[in-house]
């Protein structure tokens, strides 16, 4: 072995000096209990008394649990109208706030601004919003068009549409790494174009798309990797219901955890969300090749 | 190679101060103990948060610790829907509160029983204590398990029908009956009562229902005699096979849907759901009859109408759903002593005292006897009704009474929530009651709540 001078030893002691903080944290609050909760999805753990070793039968039950699929399905449904509809609005949104506008400033703040806000007060203020009996947006469709508005949260049709909906007040960082690579965009390919007389559009098709589809996948991933962990809508407003239309999975999580105390069914349900998360994020990965466009192949 | 152990070493030491964050809560906790005696000893009080009893809660604490100065209570009250979940963690993590009612939120006695968090008192009550001398023996028993006592009772809520008298005198009608023996008051008559208070249904801004319930669908069929769990569930406080199917839950559920659809006269889920949001339904004025507990009569002082409790409709083998809230100490107590001391307090039914206070100041059904004369006079002076009435309609409740499943059946608030949501379909009028109910039980049956 290479021997380290005395300049170098110094610095990897540095280096742990440095790191401890975070190491610290990390062992103590993320990566242990992230091992731990491997260990007890092979037990039953009530919290009260110490964990009984119980070998896969956590996964076994949870293959005959139907709430296990109901829940599933409904956290998919989500997933599958959220990351669309939060992918295409807040890149909307970057696209017009990217134009050189007076008081562009104050508007880019101003659709940033929700998201820095708790999303517990978030919800409660859509639950207000979209309240059939005395909500705003009802009265307005009732007293302006005369429209018997929906049910919204109250209504297992429209539960989880109206929690995509929510999405708008909560896509805040998508839509500034969208403005973030649109800002970056070269302007001669533009100016280019525009000799050549193509349209607004056309030039947003060939030319904006392609060059920010990393992002476009990068916003894709983590915006569906959220998905399909929502919870606080769910506890805040509905509770999971109207029958059981918004059951998402981390809620039901969250109630074999610390409703029905039962830590080691919920970690195994933790655990199955973490291989459905990490097949989903390599699948996307592999099938995005063809869509999207590097502009500095390594190859 | 030098260097690759001075690494390792100093990750073990990394590991060895990540671990030792996690002793430091529990040494702090064995010096308090070695302290008792000589410096004042400190009991944890919990109960789920309610303005209406802040005063009240104050009161008693200034008063104990002037009596005691020895003793320091800490009072946390936590938000009613995180009661349960906060207790257990509290009870798992060692550190359980001192004094709390189990019956505060949804999961109740049964499940803190199981858990083993509860101390027996009974060698405090047999030492005797002159504050639980006017009981009524049979109350100190609802809590009372293989012999041994577990709880004083501080509430005894019944359940009543509660009408708003301004809906009936629009209307002209009678106000309904306060002898529960009253056989023509049926639910027959209820619902020719309910369609004449009812009107503008549909339309959120005028909408009055004739009638409408906090009950459960268990609690619904209860009122008809019926019941959704076999009554070894009620004794051993497993769950066990649900008895859905029998033919008096098919009817009781049945005729609660027909009020909403076929008679709409009570409100939809969604109804229910959206102004759930404001607050009690009875409330907001547009629900003329509406079946709940005693804690009404405390809470409804502040309707801006007129209100009246009544006998909940007669059926054949009808029960109602009381609710005896006991005070408990926890089995892992400091300061068990001291906190029998706290509990002999809140349950000391002479003027001024816990109990005496908790009926006169927050309005709530008292569990003493010496107590119950003072509070009918009370109860009648402040709804407006004659005391005699007021007696008839409580003695009747509690006559035709049963306790409260989740006191009873372990871990009731899951079951409570898989209950209410699997047939929301059925009060949607989506569904039959019965394909409503064989749905229930799949569900029941997949909880694995053992």
């Amino acid at each position: 072995m290479r021997k380290l001078s005395l300049a170098m030893k110094r610095e990897e002691q540095s280096f742990w000096l440095f790191i401890a903080p975070w190491f610290i944290g990390f062992v103590c609050f993320t990566g242990g209990p992230i091992l731990f909760s491997l260990l007890l999805s092979f037990s039953e753990y009530n919290v009260i008394s110490s964990p009984k070793f119980a070998g896969v039968s956590n996964y076994s039950l949870l293959f005959g649990d139907r709430l296990f699929y109901k829940s599933l399905f409904v956290t998919l449904y989500y997933s599958v109208m959220a990351v669309p509809f939060t992918i295409l609005t807040s890149l909307i949104v970057a696209v017009l706030l990217n134009h050189r506008i007076k008081g562009q400033a104050v508007l880019r703040t101003l659709y940033y601004a929700p998201s820095i806000i708790s999303g517990v007060a978030v919800s409660f203020l859509w639950s207000w919003l979209l309240n059939p009996q005395f909500g705003v947006v009802n009265s307005v469709l009732y007293d302006w068009f005369g429209i018997q508005g929906p049910g919204w949260f109250t209504s297992p049709g429209t539960v989880v549409p109206s929690m995509v909906l929510m999405q708008l007040t909560a896509s805040g960082s998508t839509m500034v790494i969208f403005l973030a690579a649109l800002q970056s965009l070269p302007a001669d390919l533009f100016e280019a174009a525009s000799i050549e007389g193509a349209s607004g559009f056309t030039k947003f098709r060939k030319i904006t798309v392609p060059l920010i589809s990393p992002v476009i996948l990068f916003n894709t991933i983590i915006s569906m990797i959220g998905s399909l962990q929502i919870f606080t809508e769910a506890y805040v407003i509905t509770k999971g219901g109207p029958d059981w239309n918004s059951y998402f999975y981390v809620y039901y999580l969250f109630d074999t955890a610390f409703k029905q105390f039962r830590m080691g069914y919920a970690s195994a349900q933790a655990w199955i969300l973490f291989l459905l998360i990490f097949a989903l994020t390599l699948v996307s990965l592999w099938g995005s090749k063809k869509f999207v466009h590097y502009e500095y192949d390594s190859k | 190679m030098k260097n690759v152990m001075a690494t390792l070493a100093s990750v073990l030491l990394l590991f060895s101060v990540a671990t030792a964050c996690g002793n430091s809560a529990k040494s702090t906790n064995t010096d308090n103990v070695s302290d008792k005696g000589k410096e004042k000893v400190e009991l944890v009080w919990v109960m789920a948060a309610d303005p209406d009893k802040k005063a009240w809660q104050d009161a008693m604490i200034s008063t104990f610790e002037d009596s005691h100065p020895n003793i320091k209570v800490r009072l946390e009250n936590i938000p009613y829907d995180q009661f349960d979940q906060k207790l257990t963690t509290l009870i798992a993590s060692g550190k359980a509160p001192d004094v709390w009612n189990p019956n505060q939120a949804d999961s109740g006695f049964a499940t803190y029983m199981k858990m083993g968090a509860l101390k027996d008192l009974t060698p405090y009550v047999e030492k005797g204590a002159p504050e639980l001398a006017t009981m009524d023996p049979n109350l100190l028993d609802v809590y009372k398990i293989n012999g041994k006592n577990y709880g004083v009772p501080l509430v005894s809520n019944a359940t009543y029908l509660y009408y708003n008298k301004d809906l009936f005198d629009q209307a002209g009608l009678p106000y309904p009956t306060t002898d529960w023996d009253d056989k023509s008051w049926n639910f027959d008559t209820m619902l020719e009562t309910a369609q004449k208070l009812s009107h503008d249904v549909g339309d959120a801004r005028k909408q009055v229902f004739g009638f409408s319930s906090a009950l459960s669908a268990n609690s619904m069929t209860w009122l008809f005699g019926g019941d959704l769990f076999k009554p070894e569930a009620y004794t051993t406080g497993v769950m066990g096979e649900p008895d859905l199917m029998n033919p008096t839950n098919i009817e009781a559920l049945q005729f609660n849907v027909d009020l909403i659809n076929k008679y709409k006269v009570a409100p939809n889920a969604e109804t229910v759901a959206a102004s759930a949001q404001l607050g009690d339904p009875f409330l907001t004025g547009k629900v003329a009859m509406y079946i709940s507990g005693g804690w009404g009569l405390g809470s409804y002082k502040q309707a801006d109408f007129k209100w009246g409790v009544a006998a909940v409709p007669y059926h054949e083998g009808r029960k109602v759903t009381l609710y005896v809230d006991p005070w408990s100490i926890s089995a892992t107590s400091k300061h068990p002593d001291e906190a029998w001391e706290f509990v002999r307090h809140l349950a000391n039914p002479a003027e001024g005292g816990g109990a005496y206070r908790y009926m006169n100041e927050v309005g709530r059904t008292p569990a003493d006897a010496s107590l119950f004369k003072l509070w009918y006079d009370k109860m009648g002076g402040e709804i407006g009704m004659d005391p005699e009435a007021f007696r008839q309609v409580h003695e009747g409740s509690i006559k035709y009474g049963r306790e409260a499943e989740n006191h009873l059946i372990v871990k009731y608030n899951t079951i409570l929530d898989t209950m209410n949501q699997s047939l929301w379909s059925v009060w949607d009028g989506k569904k039959s009651v019965e394909d409503g109910l064989n749905v229930l039980k799949g569900n029941l049956l997949s909880l694995n709540l053992d």
